[in-house]
């Protein structure tokens, strides 16, 4: 149980997403944030996905270091959730995703200068889902449905570093205790380690943002509390990659993140050398 | 100068021998179907391109291609070595259009992580490293010397009468990671790689073995000292053993992390 394995195309691991695509996603994010919930946990699982193609990618293509599932769960289903040619898979390759998104939209970022000030660039943005809000949040579904996939995926690759399973949701389960659900996830695990269960959770609740806490004092309602009682501790070496982004972690520190960025996730993942300017 | 130089590189075990992302020169070149150097010097330039960055292998060959002729005094100060830096990196928008022009005539245009990838810039370490010894000189102790530029962990180790004499940059091997000081294709860290950019020089006589190393070779080859070995008298008989048996047996045993490995033996017999 040690988290080291190595992130190759022979030894890949791979990555789980659980998007909350129930009626309750519709609403605004608290805070006084202006986009509602399903569309922040769609851009930000966009922007994962983005990141994690980027992070494999050379020149001649994305390399496989990692299979992707994407499961939404809303109404009565949890179910394979990106579209066009990748529709109804449980898992693809990470190469295939990067090749295949729904569409590459043009947006603008503003960049230093070199000059001290900031200008416009043009960059392209991939889109593999858009945001969805329908019926009631089988959560407990969608888990048990992850499981039933890295119980398969595990097969095949004893001894790749775990797979990672991000929950994004507002927390509020009405198909059993997604405790107890996760508690099974989380048994899994290859030679390398367990199955580690992240979390972020989007509410309308507001209050402080959180990222990656060790105690769950302090979390505005009993929807945080538990979403993090489900999250797992982070690795010792993913601690290390937090705090060097200025994250104040300690042994406890779980993998869950309350209405911030989850985006330094991919950050915490390690496939050779960091390309990263000085500091 | 009477010596010979071996060059080896290898490939991640499971990519294959395109997708290697060292780059190395031997400057002047050996004369063709020899190893033995010709003339009063010889340079090694390496460079080992980031795994994270897309373009790593590119902005490497672009590195070492500069150094193996640029003048010595960018390997002495870094003041040169930063200016001979802003040359290649003024010139890498260049390549890169020109390699998204001819992507785009051979119908096959840069996909999206590509574009983004152009936007981040290039990384990769960089050690240069000179030998001069003039044979106008008599030979003596102090006759001739290295000197040398270091970014990041690719490290060069001098070995005199079976001891190890130098080590640059000395780097302990808790210090080896995957977050290695890199030279960036930007222009926006400038100012700080010239905190990051190593110079040192040193003697060298007749005799003195150079075994520069690209980061997991240097990393085993540090710990092997750190334990009390001589990792060079494995190094120094790769001709008779083989590299690739070796290399094979090394990461196999857990001795050696699997990453690209690019190794330089100067042996000035």
């Amino acid at each position: 149980m040690t988290y080291s394995a190595e992130i190759s195309r022979a030894n890949p691991s791979c990555f789980v997403f659980m998007i909350d695509q129930s009626a309750s996603m519709v609403d605004p994010i608290g805070g006084g944030g202006l986009q509602h919930k399903h569309e922040v946990v769609a851009d930000a699982v966009n922007r994962l996905l983005m990141e994690l193609s980027i992070k494999c990618a050379k020149e001649e293509g994305v390399r496989d270091y990692f299979h992707v599932a994407v499961i939404g769960y809303g109404g009565t289903t949890a179910a394979p959730a990106l579209g066009g040619d990748l529709r109804d898979q449980d898992l693809v390759s990470i190469g295939l995703l990067a090749d295949k998104p729904l569409r590459v939209e043009n947006r603008t970022r503003k960049v230093p200068d070199g000059a001290g000030g900031l200008v416009e660039e043009r960059v392209s943005f991939p889109v593999w889902l858009e945001p969805l809000a329908n019926g009631a949040t089988p959560m407990c579904k969608a888990i048990n449905r992850s499981a039933d996939i890295l119980t398969a995926w595990i097969a095949s690759y004893p001894r790749s570093f775990p797979p990672i399973v991000l929950n994004l949701t507002d927390g509020e389960a009405n198909d059993g205790d997604p405790v107890q659900a996760a508690d099974r996830l989380r048994r899994l695990g290859t030679d390398d380690g367990a199955v580690l269960l992240f979390n972020l959770h989007v509410s309308s609740a507001g209050g402080a943002s959180v990222a990656f806490p060790d105690t769950e004092a302090g979390l505005p309602d009993a929807y945080s509390r538990t979403l993090f009682q489900m999250s797992s501790p982070l690795p010792p070496h993913m601690r290390d990659y937090a705090a060097q982004q200025g994250y104040s972690v300690s042994t406890g520190t779980r993998g869950f993140v309350y209405n911030a960025d989850i985006i330094s996730l991919v950050q915490f993942l390690d496939i050779g050398t960091r390309a990263v300017a000085l500091r | 100068m009477r010596g010979s130089v071996f060059s080896y590189s290898a490939p991640k075990l499971g990519n294959s021998p395109d997708e290697c992302e060292d780059a190395w020169r031997i400057s002047p070149p050996l004369p063709a179907g020899t190893d033995e150097i010709a003339g009063e010097s010889v340079r090694v330039s390496v460079a080992d391109g980031a795994s994270e960055s897309l373009f790593a292998a590119r902005w490497a060959d672009q590195l070492v291609d500069r150094f193996s002729s640029v003048p010595l005094r960018a390997l002495q100060n870094v003041t040169d070595l930063l200016g001979e830096l802003d040359a290649i990196g003024t010139h890498w928008p260049r390549v890169m259009e020109s390699y998204a022009a001819s992507r785009t005539l051979s119908g096959r245009p840069l996909k999206w992580y590509e574009e983004r990838a152009i936007g981040s810039g290039a990384f990769a370490t960089l050690l240069v490293v000179d030998l001069c010894m003039p044979a106008s000189l008599t030979p003596g102790p102090d006759n001739g010397y290295w000197h040398a530029v270091s970014i990041g962990d690719t490290c060069m180790f001098q070995i005199r009468d079976d001891s190890l004499l130098a080590a640059f940059p000395g780097m302990p091997s808790a210090d080896f990671g995957n977050n290695p000081a890199l030279v960036g294709s930007s222009h926006d860290d400038r100012a700080r790689l010239r905190h990051h950019a190593l110079t040192h020089s040193g003697p060298i006589v007749q005799g003195d073995d150079f075994f520069i190393c690209t980061d997991a070779l240097a990393l085993w080859f540090t710990e092997q000292v750190e334990r009390g070995y001589k990792p060079w008298l494995i190094l120094r008989d790769l001709q008779a053993i083989g590299f690739s048996r070796w290399l094979d047996e090394a990461r196999r045993t857990g001795g050696l992390r699997n990453d690209d490995v690019t190794l330089i033996h100067v042996d000035l017999w």
